[in-house]
């Protein structure tokens, strides 16, 4: 199966590609955006589809 | 999403005075509450309720820091501001941060109403600039937002354990959130700041700080409605000696002891270059 698509947290750009399957804790994997030349780190499920509990003005986003 | 109308900036260049000053103000309004929550956050990696909130704690430490890392960098690039002087080098009068934050958090209560009130205050104000004029603070405000996402939902999580437990432990909650509100409400400042009123009619901000504020109300009483307990603080109607440079009412700061450990200062001879 496909690498779910991770957006960069910067830039929103989705030209990016995994580094790492390990970031700064077990849960993260480590990523890199080749619009901003940002590393970051995005959590291993992903939030999206959990449904957190937030006010509606998050909840947009 | 688009807040513009008005002309984009990529710098501070073209905006009015009071609008470069309400922006240089709310930013490191911004990054003062931030750093403050980082450390308050870190404090309490240990002694909390159960071992997975001191892991959220150090979580939440790590997030706050990374965003004053973020702030303190437009407020450099932007306004010539110094990093390392804004942390070190200012006295405790000269930060404006929320003032709930300028002394220990006492208990588990105070801690709840830091993560739901305080942190949520902060990224509603963050949230009023998502698509502002200033272009250069997009990408910081987003990456930003999503983080305190996570932040929120830990806040409200307690918030709602808390309450549902009744007595004494719902009481000292309602008390704590109050204080909160009641100091974000002074944070956010009098309904006539000129400068907020600049940035908004620019477009930095799409709120002014009243609006944030009862937005903020809002958010926090719906929460709380929904879990069988009530939070009121009604704002100052006195804002005399308020000024956007410290945003509190009667002037002060965090305690020189919380300074003392958040610089560093017993291993200030051991800093690195």
């Amino acid at each position: 199966m496909a690498e779910p698509l991770v957006p960069c947290p910067f830039c929103r750009s989705t030209e990016t590609e995994k580094r790492s399957d390990f970031g700064t804790s077990l849960m993260v994997r480590l990523h890199y955006c080749r619009d901003c030349h940002s590393h970051f780190e995005a959590i291993k499920w992903g939030d999206r589809a959990a449904k957190l509990d937030l006010p509606q003005f998050l909840e947009e986003r | 999403m688009s807040i513009a109308t008005t002309p984009a900036f990529e710098s501070t260049e073209g905006m009015s005075e009071p609008c470069a000053r309400g922006l240089r103000q709310i930013l490191l309004a911004c990054a003062d509450t931030k750093l403050l929550l980082g450390y308050h956050y870190g404090e309490w990696t240990f002694g909390t309720p159960e071992l997975e909130a001191a892991v959220a704690s150090c979580s939440l430490a790590q997030g706050e820091l990374g965003h004053v890392r973020l702030l303190h960098a437009l407020l450099s690039k932007h306004f010539g501001d110094d990093p390392d002087a804004l942390m070190d080098k200012r006295a405790a009068t000269d930060f404006a941060n929320v003032g709930f934050l300028d002394r220990t958090v006492v208990d588990w209560a105070g801690f709840v109403a830091m993560n739901y009130v305080v942190d949520l205050a902060v990224t509603r104000v963050l949230h009023s600039m998502q698509g502002s004029t200033f272009k250069p603070i997009h990408m910081s405000v987003d990456k930003m937002l999503d983080e305190e996402r996570y932040h929120l939902h830990h806040g409200r999580g307690w918030f709602r354990t808390l309450a549902t437990r009744g007595g004494e432990t719902k009481t000292a909650l309602e008390r704590q959130a109050e204080l909160a509100l009641r100091s974000v409400a002074e944070w956010l400042g009098p309904a006539d700041d000129h400068d907020d009123r600049a940035l908004v009619s620019a477009g930095v901000k799409r709120a002014d700080n009243q609006t944030i504020y009862r937005a903020l109300c809002d958010d926090v009483e719906r929460l709380a409605a929904a879990v069988g307990t009530r939070v009121q603080a009604p704002a100052p109607t006195n804002f005399s000696g308020w000024t956007s440079a410290n945003r509190r009412i009667g002037g002060g700061g965090p305690d020189e002891e919380i300074l003392f450990h958040l610089r560093g200062t017993k291993n200030e001879v051991f800093k690195l270059n």
